[in-house]
């Protein structure tokens, strides 16, 4: 390998796409003891909830899979749309992968267009990004304490970003897009 | 394997503990560890290295970096690539090359009898000449017969390529003397710095030659500076990387080709810097007489950095031929190594002391002139005269085998132009100089026309902590090294020697073999502007770029044209600065990384099936069709048609794009975004909408849900799923900022099996589910939310096959569960897995539009026959006054009609043309889709036509290639018309 790093694809977390206004979303998550963040384009952590402040009126809630139920419990209201808010469930849409180790720079500056650098991108950043041409979630890794990254993709393009990531690295995976060996179109009579 | 015979026997920054056996041209010689193949062939006594490109006369090597203009190769075997200057190729153990033209020899070039006919093929001939039959059939001759190498057959079996992006404060192009002072000065202040050089070592001009800074050997001192940056953790020091290009917003390509990692080839960086320092030094010009390419024809500077950097000696008894001071530090050198100085030629008068006693006892002739070389594959003698006698004739005759010319320095101010950043002409320097910027960048040292070392050194420090304070940063004061180093520079332009015999052997570019007569055929021709002589005679196209020579083209024009030089000014020079391989711009990106895809939980079950994936827009892999052994394309697609039409199918719909919309005004929102009413919806009921762009276009089409009050569902084309997003974000963000309204792409949120045909109902009936999947319950255009074998669902009816369809949404992640759960169930029941061809067949039968198909971007509704979702209640919507402006105008305008061809069995290419009567003249229509009907055992097909719906009846004859087909125009609707079948 090219890179000192593991790559691991993450199982599914819980993630919940809020929209409002910094008021309305800290009302909504005080039910949790949340408090969003002061500054653009970081994140706040409580337990193992994280909440990412990433555009004017736009914060992505990230918790364990397993949190979900008592989670959606508590943030959504039942039924009744509300005027100012948003609360929409996007678990399934986000493939969260993480980057490891010494060279986890190493690999993040090959992928994306972001300066990662710690002066411009602390412990708490998070940001919407371009990975590889497709937008991405970029955030720091909490369990290695800033030494290593997350990034979040839709999840159609997760294999596609597992590909490159292999790549980076050195050992690229054996991708076939054709599927079974494709036929040629014939517009011939003699076809149908 | 010959001997090293001109190699110094000492000296040089070589390693002759390394000996290092290479090939060129099929025989093999031997250098040390740091030589370049040009150092090294020289110290073999190599002087025939090269065939010129269109003359194939004799060239040796006259540069010492990537300027060369005459000698390039093509590496072999692992190292494989095309036309490397010989100057920037570092021998290895084992390194096999070859010069690109020459056959079956560079010493006997079958080619070389283009200099007989030289007169006929001056620049430009190409346009004038290879008209009949075409220039194609001349085209594969001429392309073998240039100089320039073949493409490497075979990709690198080992290692790959790499780009990666990278910011800092302060990037200094060149580690020469100004940039290492800029660099110091730079990152003390704590700036993030990077510098970069494309040399092997740092020093730039300072390993040439014999300077000291700071009371120490240069060597010793450019050591010092690395060191500290090096050690310093803001610093990233690139060595043996080449920035190649400056675009816009500070951003600089930079390409390392030794990176560390040993499986990378090479690494581009993708710099973005908030301010940039250029000190990549100047480049030394040559001077234009006659025959002033053959071999033993040398830059001064160059053959100054054989000898003291790689100790070789170019030739045993040289002439010197100058304009400027720089030559005579040169010669100094070269006469201390050992080279016999025969005489220096000077075109100026005056001399001044400093320089006569730095080369004392070498003859200096002043006021004199070459005005030509004589010798065929080396040089043995140069003839001069005197500029002042009237006499033009050649007075003299010196015999030598090296002659250096010096035609002055031009400041290297590529990148800077490619920044945008101005230039201007320098009297002083006779050279186009930086003037103003564009960018937040600067030129220093040599790049911006400073020739002293001190001025040089000062320059670097001051630029560096001015960087830094312009990025925010507390520079910290420091004073610019020293030098003892006094060397003036003066020089009088000397654009072109005049002789008999001038014009058809004095090359300006010795690249592409332009000569003098070249450019003054130009300007007669009237191509007088720089930019045209340069494409005229492609003077400054070559691989170098016409960096040696380039001026030289436009102080000919000058004198041509009598315009001033500041007045001709430059042509715009374009990345990249060096030849860079087409792997390092591409990184990483090849074989399936080239360009994104996307996949839905069930692709790899459809591999598996045996599909053949299509790209079906917006990225998406969609199964096209699941071919059987045995089957042809035609047998397959009519399979699945036919499982669809009379019994029980499937597709995976996941890649359809999907919206939460919620709000206040989300109501309004739709009602204005689509041309029929959707404010009027019951909760769980959807409606099929049309959206059209501003001008009247149709932009998508889909099914729209009410899930709550004020909550809704979009779905849309799979491909604008994101143009559609855009414009909404658009509208809402412009026209209704006010707006209570949220939107939320979540098209991978869900995933769907759409369930489809006649038995679709039934089969839905036995499978576990608290859905009533009734007609009563469940009507035409319902959603109904509950559980299908166990899993949460959104099921929708709604069709694309025109049959009975259920489209079952869950959360993806349980989809596959799903689609796997259907399967096991369906397939005793004969339930078929249909790809994108088959749909297409589908809904070609029931007249269904498609994006890219009808939906051609100048139909609307009404072309299209569909009036009715022109909502004539609502008082506007996107698009409205855009249509009934256009249809004012009551152009004849084309409709979508159907068309059954009279031979039942004949399908037409899609897209083809109907013309009146077949006849070869503008269109009235074309064909937008053709497909063999399972429904109506024939060929079917869907066009738009000028006028279509009133020729219902008559016949459009559709041109093919050689063949005119008729066809009865009808009804575009060739299945279950009143949809009865698909309402159920």
């Amino acid at each position: 390998m090219i890179y000192n790093v593991s790559i691991e694809r993450l199982e599914l977390f819980c993630v919940f796409d809020l929209k409002g206004s910094r008021a309305d979303i800290a009302s909504r998550l005080a039910k949790i003891r949340i408090v969003p963040p002061e500054i653009p384009n970081t994140s706040v952590t409580v337990g193992n909830v994280v909440l990412c402040w990433v555009g004017q009126k736009h914060w992505i809630l990230r918790a364990p899979q397993t949190e979900a139920d008592g989670l959606a419990l508590e943030i959504q209201s039942k039924g009744k749309t509300e005027a100012n808010i948003s609360i929409v469930e996007i678990s399934d849409m986000l493939q969260f992968f993480s980057i490891r180790g010494l060279d986890a720079t190493d690999v993040i500056v090959v992928c994306c267009a972001l300066d990662t650098h710690s002066t411009t991108f602390p412990h708490n950043a998070v940001s919407f990004t371009e990975l590889f041409g497709t937008r991405a979630l970029l955030l720091r890794d909490v369990l290695t304490d800033g030494e290593g990254f997350q990034i979040a993709v839709d999840r159609s393009y997760a294999d596609f970003i597992e590909d490159n990531l292999h790549r980076i690295l050195g050992t690229p995976l054996n991708v076939n897009h054709a599927g079974s060996s494709a036929q040629t179109r014939n517009l011939k009579q003699s076809d149908h | 394997m010959t001997k090293q015979l001109r190699r110094i026997a000492s000296g040089g920054d070589i390693d002759r503990s390394k000996v290092i056996t290479f090939e060129f041209n099929g025989t093999r010689y031997q250098g040390y560890y740091g030589d370049t193949l040009a150092s090294a062939l020289l110290a073999n006594g190599v002087s025939l290295t090269a065939r010129s490109f269109k003359y194939h006369r004799p060239r040796g090597i006259m540069g010492v970096g990537s300027e060369e203009p005459a000698s390039f190769v093509e590496l072999l075997d692992g190292d494989a690539s095309s036309s490397r200057p010989i100057t920037t190729v570092l021998i290895r153990e084992g390194l096999r090359a070859k010069s690109v033209s020459g056959w079956p020899s560079l010493k006997y070039d079958f080619l070389s009898f283009n200099q007989l006919i030289k007169k006929f093929i001056p620049a430009g001939f190409y346009y004038k000449t290879f008209k009949w039959p075409n220039w194609h059939f001349f085209e594969p001759s001429i392309r073998r017969i240039a100089g320039l190498a073949s493409a490497p057959k075979n990709a690198p079996t080992k290692g790959q390529y790499e780009s990666r992006n990278w910011f800092c404060d302060v990037l200094i192009i060149g580690a020469g003397p100004a940039g290492l002072t800029a660099a110091l000065s730079a990152a003390r202040s704590g700036a993030r710095t990077v510098l970069v050089d494309d040399g092997t070592h740092p020093g730039g001009g300072l390993l040439n030659r014999k300077d000291s800074v700071n009371d120490q050997a240069a060597s010793n001192w450019i050591s010092n500076v690395t060191n500290e940056l090096d050690s310093l953790n803001n610093v990233l020091r690139l060595q043996e990387s080449i920035a190649w290009a400056y675009r816009e917003q500070n951003l600089v390509l930079v390409t390392e080709r030794q990176p560390a990692p040993e499986l990378l080839l090479q690494r581009t960086w993708r710099i973005r810097a908030r301010r940039v320092i250029i000190a990549s030094g100047a480049i030394e010009r040559t001077l234009v007489f006659a025959n002033n390419d053959r071999p033993g024809v040398m830059l001064v500077s160059a053959v100054q950095a054989y000898v003291n950097r790689y100790a070789v000696l170019p030739g045993e008894r040289a002439v010197i031929f100058t304009n400027n001071d720089s030559a005579y530090a040169a010669a100094a050198d070269m006469m201390a190594a050992g080279i016999e100085i025969a005489s220096i030629i000077d075109s100026r008068t005056d001399i001044n002391d400093t320089l006569r006693e730095l080369v004392g006892g070498i003859p200096i002739l002043v006021d004199h002139v070459i005005v030509s070389t004589e010798g065929r594959r080396r040089v043995r003698a140069v003839t001069i005269r005197s500029i002042k006698t009237d006499n033009a004739r050649a007075i003299k005759s010196i015999a030598c085998d090296l002659l250096c010319i010096s035609g002055g320095w031009n400041p290297t101010i590529h990148l800077y132009s490619q920044s945008r950043g101005k230039l201007r002409y320098d009297d002083d320097f006779a050279a186009f100089i930086p003037h103003e910027a564009v960018q937040a960048c600067e030129c220093i040292g040599a790049a911006a026309g400073k020739f002293e070392l001190s001025n040089i050194l000062m320059d670097g420090n001051e630029a560096g902590m001015r960087a830094s304070s312009e990025c925010g940063f507390e520079p910290v004061e420091s004073v610019a090294p020293s030098t003892e180093a006094s060397a003036s520079y003066s020089i009088e332009p000397l654009w072109q020697v005049d002789s008999d015999d001038i014009g058809v052997n004095a090359f300006v570019d010795v690249q592409n073999d332009v000569t003098l007569n070249d450019i003054h055929l130009a300007v007669r021709e009237g191509f007088g502007a720089i930019e045209h002589v340069k494409r005229y005679t492609t003077g400054g196209m070559g691989i170098d770029q016409g960096k040696t020579g380039g001026i030289n083209i436009v102080g000919a024009v000058a004198d041509r044209s009598k315009v001033a030089l500041r007045d001709i000014g430059t042509t715009t020079y374009r990345s990249p600065f060096a030849p860079i391989e087409f792997g390092a711009i591409a990184g990483g990106r090849e074989n399936s990384a080239v360009l994104p895809y996307r996949h839905t939980p069930m692709t790899q079950w459809n591999k598996d099936y045996g599909a053949t994936m299509y790209e079906a827009g917006a990225r998406w892999r969609r199964p096209g069709y699941y071919a059987k052994s045995g089957e042809t394309f035609q047998e397959t697609v009519n399979r699945e048609a036919l499982a669809t039409r009379t019994n029980l199918a499937v597709y995976d719909g996941s890649p359809l794009g999907k919206f939460d919309i919620c709000g206040p005004d989300a109501a309004k929102l739709i009602d204005i975004l689509y041309t029929n009413l959707f404010s009027s919806l019951k909760v769980g009921m959807g409606r099929y909408g049309m959206m059209l762009t501003e001008d009247g276009r149709i932009l998508d089409d889909g099914v729209t849900v009410k899930l709550g009050e004020n909550h809704y569902l979009m779905s849309t084309s799979t491909a604008n799923a994101e143009v559609v997003h855009r414009h909404i974000q658009h509208f809402l963000q412009i026209e209704r900022p006010k707006w209570n309204v949220w939107i939320t792409p979540i098209t991978t949120q869900w995933s769907n099996a759409t369930v489809c045909g006649p038995n679709a109902r039934e089969f839905l009936s036995t499978i576990e589910s608290d859905i009533d999947f009734s007609l009563v319950e469940f009507p035409f255009m319902a959603m109904r939310e509950g559980t299908v074998e166990g899993i949460k669902a959104r099921v929708f009816r709604v069709s694309y096959t025109g049959e009975l369809s259920f489209e079952i949404n869950v959360q993806s992640r349980f989809a596959l569960k799903l689609w796997e759960r259907l399967f096991e169930i369906g397939a005793p029941l004969g339930l078929t897995p249909i790809g994108s061809e088959a749909n297409h067949v589908l809904r070609v039968e029931k007249g269904f539009l498609s994006l890219g198909h009808e939906v051609d971007g100048t139909a609307d509704p009404h072309d299209l026959g569909m009036s009715w979702i022109m909502s004539k209640k609502k008082v506007d919507y996107i698009g409205k006054r855009a249509v009934e402006i256009r249809r004012s105008a009551e152009r004849p305008r084309r409709e979508l009609i159907g068309l059954l061809t009279d031979d039942p069995s004949r399908l037409v290419t899609e897209g083809a043309p109907l013309t009146p009567n077949g006849h070869m003249e503008a269109s009235e229509g074309f064909v937008t889709a053709s497909v063999w009907s399972v429904a109506n055992s024939r060929s079917v097909a869907l066009a738009l036509l000028i006028n279509g719906r009133g020729r219902i009846g008559q016949t459009a004859h559709i041109r093919v290639k050689d063949e005119i087909i008729p066809a009865t125009i009808t009804e575009p609707c060739f299945y279950d018309a009143d949809s009865s079948l698909m309402k159920n």
